[in-house]
């Protein structure tokens, strides 16, 4: 086959780095794909990976159903992660609205207020992909396919009916926090506790957990069980150190900063 | 995943003639198709093929939908310099900035002139190194249509820096 000659071969060492993205392209690309595939999830495909995972189980294709499984628990936390962002946000403006607070409190409240629902709220135009979806696979899709002859791993049927279960709990553990969130934003802190606490009953330790219980100082906050809420925040920390929900609820219910000099 | 095969992408959605404002949408809206097709590809094949095949496709389809804007993905749109990069401390000097911008926007120019089916195998041999037989399950053909191919796309490419060169030389006299 003929090669390329010196000059096209110089120009193809000098341009084979020029096209390598930037790592904000890299970021930006990765936060609008995560709003892209909850945009889809919110529409309903969580529900539809659960019934599938279920299937999948009860079927023999086991590495199916159990990658299935786990990107349902990955998609559900991230759902998860942004329902309580919506309830810090919508907790934190009502516990702001609701109460006539001292100089001293309002100040870090109302950053949090701010912050949150500008965070929650700026990207909500833009949780639908810029472009439709393609209707079909690439031309390698036979490849994708999977072989008649080659036989799947046999999955025991307990083993199945597990995973489908348990996709099962994470929808039910999700719709739960949606009914939180939109009882935060309906002024109703007293059913968001109740929710809570039956998400705590039903599910004492689900795959959400986590999410939980950084909503539960919120919702306390928001009631004006302010102790109570400052109690559920260190408890929180305590467990989730490093959870991104932690700044967040550190600022919930804050107390002005105390000297603790001594005169 | 997503982290090492997004520079991939990008690349490839850009050498195929997607404009620098289009690119983010391209590479989205691939990797949404991977996220949806993943299950079924359980890694029988190597993945830039497969990935590449996803590329093609989503470009094909976007073009298809925007075609009464083709500036949007047309290669007139697309940016010299990448406007992300200039501020990065640890980019090359001025100097081979403009040089490798320069070398960038004459490839893009030789490989919007290619018809796609070169440009797309030459792309793959020439910038990605990969093997003949991995394109040809990027591309959907046939190795000896690749090999025919590739050659008709190198010869095309030498021809088009010979007299770009020349060019150039006779501007300066």
């Amino acid at each position: 086959m003929n090669q390329l000659g010196a000059e096209a071969r110089a120009l193809l060492r000098a341009a084979r780095q020029g096209d390598e993205p930037h790592t904000t392209h890299r970021a930006r690309v990765r936060a609008r794909l995560a709003a892209g595939i909850l945009a889809a999830s919110c529409a309903g495909e969580v529900a539809g990976a659960t019934k599938s995972a279920s299937a999948a189980s009860a079927a023999p294709a086991g590495a199916t159903a159990a990658k299935t499984t786990l990107l349902t628990t990955v998609f559900a936390k991230a759902i998860a992660s942004v329902v309580v962002l919506g309830a810090v946000a919508v907790g934190a403006s009502e516990y702001l609205h609701s109460r006539p607070l001292s100089a001293g409190h309002r100040p870090p409240l109302r950053a949090v207020d701010s912050a949150a629902i500008a965070h929650a709220t700026a990207d909500a135009p833009r949780l639908s992909p810029p472009m439709q979806p393609p209707t079909s696979g690439p031309a390698l899709e036979p490849s994708a396919a999977p072989s008649q002859s080659q036989s799947p791993p046999p999955v025991r049927p307990a083993a199945a009916s597990h995973r489908g279960a348990r996709a099962l709990d994470i929808e039910a553990e999700l719709r739960i926090l949606r009914e939180i969130h939109a009882s935060l934003q309906a002024g109703d802190p007293a059913r968001a506790l109740a929710l809570l606490d039956e998400q705590e009953r039903r599910f004492p330790s689900g795959a959400l957990l986590e999410e939980r219980e950084s909503t539960r100082p919120v919702v306390l906050c928001a009631i004006g069980r302010v102790a109570d809420a400052r109690q559920a925040a260190a408890r929180f920390l305590r467990s989730y150190p490093e959870s991104p929900q932690a700044t967040r609820v550190r600022s919930v219910c804050a107390t002005p900063p105390v000297s603790n000099a001594t005169f | 995943m997503y982290e090492e095969n997004f520079a991939f992408v990008w690349r490839s959605a850009r050498r195929l003639g997607v404009s620098d404002s289009a690119l983010e949408d391209i590479a989205q809206e691939v990797f949404l198709v991977v996220h949806r097709r993943l299950p079924a590809f359980e890694g029988k094949s190597c993945i830039k093929p497969w990935l590449f095949g996803i590329v093609l496709r989503v470009v094909r389809d976007a073009r298809r939908s925007l075609r009464r804007k083709p500036a949007n993905l047309g290669g007139h749109a697309r940016a010299t310099t990448n406007l992300d990069s200039v501020a990065d401390a640890c980019s090359l000097s001025p100097h081979d900035s403009v040089a490798e911008a320069e070398a960038v926007r004459m490839l893009h120019a030789f490989l919007d002139a290619m018809p796609e089916s070169r440009r797309q195998v030459f792309i793959l041999a020439e910038l990605e190194q990969m093997g003949v037989a991995d394109i040809a399950a990027a591309v959907g053909a046939n190795v000896n249509t690749v090999y025919s191919r590739l050659r008709a796309a190198r010869a095309e490419f030498d021809r088009a820096v010979t007299r770009a060169r020349a060019s150039d030389q006779w501007r300066i006299r």
